[in-house]
């Protein structure tokens, strides 16, 4: 028989059992093979790891003192979910005043009554602007130019920054 | 070889106290794993300095990211994944040749049992070891560090490193086979 390759045979002798094992106790090249696989784990399972500087963990919290306090994975996921059931508890209490069952018969009764509502403004104005189009465009304009001068004077003043070359 | 077993979860009351907000919940939790955080940068970069700077910014990283932890996954192993990862960056960005000292390996990377017990022999034996996985590649001496030296289970290194648990063994064999053969080559050629 052929000697088997390394990974097979190493496999078995961690598995403890295979032909390559078998193998191994007639051929003095695996045997030792496997014997200098077996001394080396021996050793290197001797290792440990260095101790670290002692003034790690003191600089590791100096550090961290300087971070805000971490923000709890609860509360990121919970308070979206608070909010959006509060919302939606709200709306189905406005819009039902009573179970949520009735929620879609509602919207489309608000639906209607919106509706209604944007066609009586929108008629509306087309009779104020077929009957009083020119008072209508100046009081609109006065109220336009009155709102500017207003944020104008509530706005602070711009400051220029004026770099002096000496 | 190791048994595979289930990560005990040791950590999970500090790290509630850490999310709360309790800074010495954390530091306990930076005392419990700075030991094996710290040896695997050391063994992934080889100097001290940086392995003591990657190791703190590690550590710095979890405690800002406390709130994507996942608290049924063993915290060492999150910070040991941050770790490794900082260490990988850091080892990219190294512009010069990697011509690590090896004589300073052997003062940063001694074996923690007791060597004043051990004999003259197994100590330089040991100091041999320790040289000849130096001149293996990254990936060889961080498999074979948690393995051995951190006595990883085959699905913690998996989870460390980002790979599947099946192909660990073959990647442990591999850098054994490579480190056997380093072993057998004089110490004048590993200089």
């Amino acid at each position: 028989m052929n000697c088997p390759d390394l990974e097979t045979l190493l496999f078995d002798q961690a598995a403890g059992s295979g032909e390559s094992l078998e193998h191994a106790r007639t051929c003095p090249a695996c045997a030792a093979l496997l014997e200098e696989h077996r001394q080396l784990e021996k050793d290197l399972f001797r290792l440990a790891d260095p101790l670290p500087p002692v003034d790690l963990v003191a600089r590791v919290m100096h550090r961290v003192a300087a971070e805000p306090m971490p923000l709890r994975a609860e509360m990121r996921v919970g308070l979206p979910i608070l909010a959006a059931t509060l919302m939606a508890a709200v709306l189905s209490f406005v819009a039902t005043r009573g179970p949520i069952g009735l929620l879609g018969a509602s919207a489309a009764r608000a639906l209607v009554s919106w509706a209604n509502t944007l066609s009586g403004v929108g008629n509306a104005i087309h009779a104020a602007w077929s009957t009083t189009a020119v008072p209508l465009a100046l009081s609109l304009s006065a109220v336009l130019l009155l709102s500017l001068v207003g944020l104008r004077r509530v706005a602070p003043p711009r400051t220029v920054e004026i770099e002096v070359i000496p | 070889m190791l048994a595979e077993r289930t990560p005990p979860l040791p950590y999970r009351a500090e790290v509630q106290a850490a999310r709360r907000g309790d800074r010495s919940a954390f530091e306990t939790l930076v005392r419990s794993v700075q030991r094996p955080v710290y040896g695997l940068c050391l063994r992934l970069l080889r100097t001290e300095a940086e392995a003591s700077e990657v190791a703190q910014e590690a550590f710095l990283r979890a405690y800002q990211n406390l709130h994507r932890y996942d608290a049924s996954k063993p915290f060492d192993l999150w910070v040991l994944a941050i770790a490794r990862n900082l260490c990988l960056d850091l080892l990219r960005r190294r512009t010069r040749m990697v011509t690590e000292n090896v004589d300073d390996m052997h003062e940063a990377l001694p074996s923690g049992e007791a060597s004043q017990e051990e004999g003259v022999i197994v100590a330089e034996e040991r100091r041999s070891l320790e040289s000849a996985m130096a001149t293996l590649s990254v990936e060889d001496r961080e498999v074979l560090g948690l393995y051995y030296v951190q006595k990883r289970t085959t699905k913690e290194i998996a989870a460390v490193m980002g790979v599947a648990p099946g192909t660990i063994m073959a990647r442990l064999f591999r850098a054994r086979e490579k480190l056997r053969k380093r072993m057998t080559v004089q110490p004048e050629e590993l200089a």
